[in-house]
């Protein structure tokens, strides 16, 4: 594909169809929740079972054609358009759109297939470019979509010779190169096993059974019954966010970035590059501990936006939904390579904090070496930030009146928008300020660094060049 | 630590400016700082207190809520002096630094390297103090460096010499 450049081509023919399934199956979800004996009403579904059964289907037609229509016309008005240094793609009948996308501007590129689209061996492409909506082409030849996301991959990385071979096979049950290597893989059981220990489906299970001995204990079930209709929709819907969303997780490191391939009946492949990741979180909860199981988030510039359609945000700031502690550093050492957080020399805050801090003042920890700055807290439940010095945007220092009484202060590290928020509550206040100064100086230190590997690209193409920033950043 | 800061905020090692004097925001802002916040209080304690009032009769606790709103602001009042005094930033070689708060005391250090926009803005009342206020936006939301109560060629002035060096220093993220 990369090969027959500037030729304008059309998503796959089966397009209209697969989306038009989309539709057919949103109906039937409406129609179904109509059926669905609703709490007060005693005559369930009146509204629509009483219209004769003719009229019912043939509006059910009308809607599957019109909707199969506007889904061809709007396939058949889609090109794309590859060009020597942007990617192009035109929709739209009567208001055209064209968006354009510079590969230097391209954050990620992830591969989905939804369960429609995976049974027809089709994918879509969605390109985030860091500047808010990210750009989406459905459908694709799923072999077509992994040789041109690997091709935008390599551009994005300012490698212009890219010839992409045919290294990467993405296939209905996973999407991995034989050049990919595997660096966690998440199994079914311990992912189970920590959505049923997680604090979010235990606080979701606890209302209904609350509402449910209420009940029993009062007799008046009648109500509650209906009432906890809304609550196990809750709870399925949970599970397929968490459960069916996240199955088979493995994390992968393809060479240009890691990639995370996930999903039972929706495949999803997320490239994550790893000079994107701004700031690393990991935490366990209470229990969890008995397990020895970590969440891992991570900031990812570009990765911020909502998307109301996926929960994307969520979903991407993740980097391993549950993880041992082994698999914790085979992680860690792929997104911050060369790094080691447990080599980092912590030390603790002062003993007068515990006025302020009771609950868990023993247990914070911070310090830096050369590469970042780490913080951990907590003995119920744990967590730890890790923020590279380069990727530090500013450091603040606050004080509130009970703090200065006892001559303490709290350091910030800011950081691109997402789950990671390094404070450090209740240092001695001239240590306090002390670090702020002295990160500011580790953060020049590290941001030349990066600046001196940056700059041997002479073609003024910085590799993956800062999103936000019009235009490119120059090299100075 | 000369007697001649007795009007502003008491000298704190750890809020102490990095190399030279703070430089300080207009005085003007005082004006701004007071008015809107005279206008926050009357709106936030009238709507509940007319609502009582006019809806229940209730124009005892109407007095009341009045009366406890007309005591905070004139708390808050006293202190807007000592809070613009407070307000300062310098500009380093490589950072610029913000400093704010009197009771909640803030200090913020910023590359100029990570200015993603340097907006300049100006409400009605601030054009009528001739003030403006001018922020630096980083990648981050937490970044916390805004500079209020500059006059406005000031405040050009600072936004040309920000964007200029965030320009010759910018880094990707």
């Amino acid at each position: 594909m990369p090969n027959d450049v500037a030729k304008e081509q059309r998503p796959h023919p089966a397009t209209p169809l697969i989306r038009g399934w989309i539709v057919l199956l949103a109906i039937l979800v409406v129609i179904g929740r109509e059926l669905i004996p609703k709490g007060g009403d005693d005559d369930p579904g009146k509204g629509l079972l009483s219209l004769p059964l003719v009229w019912l289907l043939s509006g059910l037609g009308a809607i599957v054609v019109l909707a199969a229509l506007g889904s061809f016309v709007s396939w058949w008005f889609t090109k794309y358009v590859i060009d020597a240094n942007e990617l192009r793609i035109e929709t739209g009948m009567m208001t055209k759109r064209s968006r354009r996308v510079g590969f230097n501007r391209i954050q990620s590129v992830d591969l989905v297939q939804p369960f429609a689209a995976r049974l027809f061996s089709l994918a879509e492409l969605r390109i985030e470019t860091g500047g808010g909506e990210s750009v989406k082409i459905h459908y694709l030849p799923r072999q077509d979509a992994a040789r041109l996301r690997d091709y935008l991959l390599a551009r994005a990385h300012g490698d212009h010779t890219a010839e992409v071979t045919t290294a990467s096979t993405a296939s209905a049950l996973t999407d991995a190169a034989h050049t990919d290597k595997v660096i966690v893989t998440i199994n079914p059981p311990q992912l189970i096993g920590a959505f049923l220990l997680s604090g979010e489906f235990l606080l979701t299970l606890l209302f209904p059974l609350v509402a449910l001995v209420l009940s029993v204990v009062f007799h008046v079930w009648f109500i509650a019954i209906p009432a906890l209709l809304p609550v196990i929709l809750g709870i399925g819907g949970l599970i397929s966010r968490r459960v069916i969303s996240q199955f088979n997780y493995q994390l992968a490191d393809t060479g240009h970035g890691l990639r995370i391939t996930r999903g039972l009946t929706n495949l999803t492949s997320q490239s994550l590059p790893v000079d994107r990741i701004q700031g690393v979180r990991i935490r366990q909860s209470a229990l969890w501990r008995p397990f020895g199981w970590w969440r891992v988030d991570v900031d990812v510039v570009g990765y911020g936006h909502q998307d109301q359609n996926s929960n994307r945000s969520e979903a991407s700031s993740m980097l391993l939904p549950v993880a041992s502690a082994e698999q914790v550093r085979l992680a860690l050492a792929g997104c911050l390579p060369g790094i080691d957080p447990d080599a980092v020399p912590l030390t603790t805050i002062p003993r007068r904090a515990r006025w302020l801090q009771w609950w868990n003042f023993w247990t914070v920890r911070y310090g830096v070496d050369a590469a970042v700055a780490v913080h951990e807290l907590g003995w119920l439940a744990r967590r730890r930030d890790i923020v590279p010095h380069a990727k530090t945007q500013s450091v603040r220092v606050t004080r509130g009146p009970l703090q200065r009484r006892l001559g303490l202060a709290s350091v910030h590290l800011d950081t691109a928008k997402g789950p990671v928020d390094w404070a450090v509550d209740h240092l001695d206040g001239t240590t306090a300020r002390e670090f702020a100064a002295e990160q500011m100086d580790r953060a020049r230190a590290a941001r030349a660094a990066l600046r001196r590997d940056a700059s041997p690209d002479p073609a003024g193409n910085p590799v993956l060049s800062d999103p936000t920033l019009e235009p490119p950043a120059p090299c100075a | 630590m000369t007697p001649t800061s007795a009007t502003s905020p008491a000298p704190d090692p750890v809020f102490a400016p990095p190399g030279e004097e703070w430089h300080p925001i207009s005085l003007r802002y005082r004006t701004v700082m007071a008015v809107s916040m005279t206008i926050t209080w009357v709106l936030v304690t009238s709507v509940p207190a007319l609502f009582l009032g006019l809806v229940f009769g209730l124009w005892w606790i109407a007095a009341i809520i009045w009366g406890a709103g007309a005591v905070i602001l004139a708390s808050q009042l006293l202190l807007v002096n000592r809070r613009v005094r407070a307000w300062g930033y310098a500009l380093r070689e490589d950072d610029l630094y913000v400093t704010h708060g009197i009771m909640f005391r803030s200090l913020t250090a910023v590359p100029y390297g990570r200015m993603q926009v340097v907006e300049v803005t100006a409400g009605p009342l601030e054009r009528a103090c001739k003030v403006a206020t001018l922020k630096f936006v980083t990648a981050s939301p937490h970044t916390d460096a805004t500079i209020p109560g500059l006059p406005p060629e000031e405040a050009a002035r600072l936004r040309d010499r920000l964007t200029e060096l965030g320009e010759t220093r910018a880094t990707g993220l």
